[in-house]
């Protein structure tokens, strides 16, 4: 090692080149994080529109159930259910959201029966949804076979 | 500072995968809710279509009943058999029938192979009282294919009759009158006989359905050795009866008919003893009890006439082995609502339910 006249080496130069490189990756990524956010909101609103229909056809099913309990009970509210077909309008949250019901009453023969004594109530319960229309259809059977008859 | 902008894209990238799980769960979430709510709603549609089944079948067990009862009970259970039987109703005891689905007319969206409408009842304690289970499943015309449901209700079929309370008092441990007799005395020209006695002992029931309880337990396998013993016995023979039957605690009925008694009435061998009910259909006329040997009765014995005036003391006495007993009538006194018109097939309040069996 004596008497070598060694050379130091040239110091390295670092350049700084990547100055430009991050406001690349901050585009990339504020793109990605954009797209991300927007497949977040789509799934919002199906999740929302998704909720909503199920809340729907609970309320139709409401509706359904409830003109079925008042097949041929004569109180007053119950006829007045059966009177006509008009719009209903359950949902406070949606007060221009119209639920109609409309029915139909036949008779089921029964060989050597009245013609009244077996009974079936199709309802049909309409709405829009996402201006669709949608139907949901119910069926009841009533047979004329009293609980008590008494002397 | 250097790696600014790498950090960047990386958090980015966290965020975006954060935000990505956040919203598939959310869409997981809704997912199920809004499978739960269907599932509901078809829950529902095959309860209601369980129950279109339950008054389906009603109505046409009202038909079955309508014209003649007895011999539509017959027709109706004529296919009854011990493997149409749920747990724990065994014949004899129990009769079970599952009604072939292809006479009704089903309810929309019912599935005929998996469905199955079962009528069961008591042939003993309650004959006439039917226990009708429905069990429905939803075809693949409806989106909720294969949901199920359950409902039944009993029913009242007018095969019997309410037995009427004892004179003078309601309490069930009063003692019947263990000697009932029809004291008619017939007249020669219009020689009627008004069965006075047997409407004393037995009320609204008539000869025919007593004949037709007692074929029916002997046609389900009941008899006085079977593990639940037979309780109504119906005679047309004219022979001695031999046979010891009924127990203090059941009771039976036993009814020598008019065609037992076309010549002369059968008689209890001397060694016989009878617990319940026994009955003579000689038509008014004394003259065909002549036959009497007596054997024991311990509870009530009916005669459709007078009887030979010693005879007649020696029983009132209890000379001749006959003794009352407050529960005579327990074979043939079927449990009824107070008051009810036994004519028709008619729901047994408080009976319908939408669960298990």
């Amino acid at each position: 090692m004596l008497g070598f006249n060694a050379k130091r080496p040239p110091p390295i130069q670092v350049k700084h080149l990547n100055a430009g490189f991050t406001l690349l990756e901050a585009v990339v990524a504020s793109a990605l994080l954009a797209y991300g956010l927007a497949g977040a909101v789509r799934l919002s609103v199906a999740t929302l529109n998704a909720t909503q229909l199920s809340r729907h056809v609970d309320v139709a099913s409401g509706l359904a159930q409830d003109l079925t309990e008042c097949w041929g009970v004569q109180t007053p509210t119950c006829l007045r259910m059966f009177e006509a077909s008009t719009p209903l309008y359950p949902l406070p949250s949606h007060p221009d959201l119209a639920f109609v019901l409309t029915w139909q009453e036949r008779n089921i023969p029964v060989a050597g029966m009245p013609p009244t004594h077996l009974q079936e109530l199709r309802i049909a319960v309409t709405w829009p949804e996402d201006k669709q229309p949608m139907q949901m259809e119910w069926r009841h059977r009533r047979a004329r076979t009293p609980l008590w008859v008494g002397r | 500072m250097h790696q600014r902008g790498l950090a960047t894209l990386w958090a980015s990238t966290v965020l975006l995968l954060l935000t990505g799980l956040w919203g598939w769960l959310s869409l997981q979430a809704v997912n199920e809710e809004s499978l739960r709510s269907h599932q509901q709603m078809h829950a529902a549609h095959a309860l209601a279509n369980a129950e279109a089944l339950l008054e389906t079948t009603l109505a046409h067990l009202e038909q079955a009943y309508a014209a003649d009862s007895l011999e539509g009970d017959v027709r109706i259970w004529l296919a009854s058999a011990a493997s149409s039987c749920p747990v724990g109703k065994a014949p004899p005891q129990w009769q079970c029938l599952l009604w072939p689905l292809a006479n009704l007319p089903l309810p929309e969206w019912t599935d005929e192979d998996t469905s199955f409408v079962r009528l069961v009842r008591d042939v003993r304690n309650a004959p006439h009282r039917i226990q009708v289970m429905v069990d429905v499943k939803l075809n693949a015309l409806h989106p909720g294919v294969g949901s199920r449901a359950t409902v039944q209700q009993s029913v009242y079929v007018p095969i019997n009759a309410p037995q009427p309370t004892i004179p003078l008092s309601n309490s069930p441990l009063a003692t019947f009158a263990p000697l009932v007799l029809n004291e008619q005395v017939q007249s020669v020209d219009a020689p009627r006989c008004d069965p006075l006695a047997w409407q004393a002992v037995f009320g609204d029931l008539t000869p025919l359905q007593l004949k037709a309880l007692s074929a029916l337990q002997l046609r389900n396998g009941l008899s006085a050795a079977s593990q639940v013993s037979r309780t109504v016995y119906w005679v047309d023979s004219p022979q001695l009866w031999t046979q010891s039957i009924g127990t203090t605690l059941a009771p039976v009925v036993l009814v020598f008919s008019a065609e037992a008694c076309a010549t002369l009435c059968p008689s209890l061998a001397t060694s016989t003893q009878v617990v319940g009910t026994v009955f003579f259909q000689n038509q008014c006329q004394t003259s065909k009890m002549l036959n009497w040997q007596s054997g024991v009765i311990a509870g009530q014995l009916g005669v459709e006439s007078s009887l030979a005036p010693d005879v007649k003391l020696a029983l009132q006495n209890g000379q001749r082995g006959l003794t009352g007993a407050s529960n005579a009538h327990a074979a043939f006194n079927f449990e009824w609502p107070e008051g009810v018109q036994a004519t028709r097939v008619q729901r047994v309040a408080g009976t319908w339910k939408n669960a298990g069996f």
